[in-house]
């Protein structure tokens, strides 16, 4: 099964992934990860959060925040709870001097390619597309670049959840579990 | 009218062009500026209303005059309320303008669909 979950900032998408991902997983082995790269002590905070938050939940991590066709996991019947595509994008888009305009490309022949090669995938995303602010061409080159990944994700996979306050809505596919 | 609105880059003129069977020369983008005569289906609705809120039109004439309200059309168009209120005084007046712009459309409107990553979600 291979799932997108997409819900604004602090919207309760990672925990309501996480549910998911633990009832797709049977007992198999969970998966969680990582991709943020932490630069600041905000991140660090944030990252200390998601940890105390799957604290018992029996997930192995994975911290790989870029090149993740180089981490797959070695048990085809794992579940993976990827978290997130967003970071994923700004590590592969910006990890040079300059800017790689085509850096979705890669990040969805990716994720495919890890999604292949697990039982389960859950991946999150957040919501950034319906801000009216005019942001700059950077700014804007990652906003459309993200929105592609997550079109092309949606299309190819079973199912699409939008989380808002918790609060799960299904766009595409069927409801797994009662939350 | 049809109304197709949806986050940026959502896919809204990919599902207009493919549901309704546009042609390039159906189509006209107000971000090239204002038509001249009719067209199937307009997109960029924002760029429009971003044009008439910060040279201050009165909003019932923007209404009347709108292109798109009198024939049968599809109009698309941005969502761009849901981030944090501007500071800046021009981009709130858009931001209001516009959605009262959107409420008005949906009124009139046979049907309004919302795109979301590509997923057409019929609204009305």
């Amino acid at each position: 099964m291979k799932i997108l979950v997409l819900g604004g900032s602090k919207s309760g998408k990672s925990h309501i992934a996480q549910e998911i991902t633990d009832s797709l997983a049977q007992g198999g082995t969970k998966y969680y990860w990582a991709t943020m790269e932490p630069v600041d002590e905000e991140d660090s905070a944030r990252i200390e959060k998601h940890i105390t938050d799957r604290d018992g939940c029996g997930f192995e991590t994975i911290e790989c925040g870029r090149n993740i066709c180089s981490k797959l996991p070695v048990d085809k019947n794992s579940s993976v709870l990827f978290d997130s595509v967003t970071a994923l994008l700004a590590n592969e888009m910006f990890a040079g001097d300059t800017p790689d305009i085509n850096a979705h490309e890669r990040v969805v022949s990716d994720l495919i390619e890890l999604s292949d090669n697990v039982k389960n995938i859950v991946c999150v995303c957040d919501e950034i597309f319906r801000d009216g602010f005019c942001f700059d061409e950077i700014t804007e080159q990652y906003r459309y670049s993200l929105a592609l990944i997550c079109r092309k994700l949606a299309e190819v996979f079973d199912a699409v959840y939008e989380v808002s306050c918790g609060i799960m809505t299904v766009r595409k596919g069927r409801l797994l579990l009662k939350l | 009218m049809k109304l197709i609105i949806g986050g940026a880059y959502q896919g809204k003129l990919t599902y207009a062009v493919k549901k309704f069977s546009l042609d390039s020369k159906d189509i006209f983008d107000f971000a090239g500026g204002y038509p001249e005569g009719q067209y199937a289906c307009y997109t960029h609705f924002e760029q429009l209303t971003r044009r008439a809120a910060l040279s201050r039109q009165p909003f019932d004439s923007f209404i009347d005059d709108f292109p798109g309200m009198a024939f049968n059309s599809i109009v698309i168009s941005r969502e761009i309320g849901c981030g944090v209120v501007p500071m800046d005084a021009d981009e709130r007046f858009w931001r209001e303008y516009h959605g009262m712009a959107l409420s008005a459309l949906a009124r009139n409107a046979e049907s309004v669909t919302r795109i979301f990553c590509g997923i057409p979600e019929v609204l009305k």
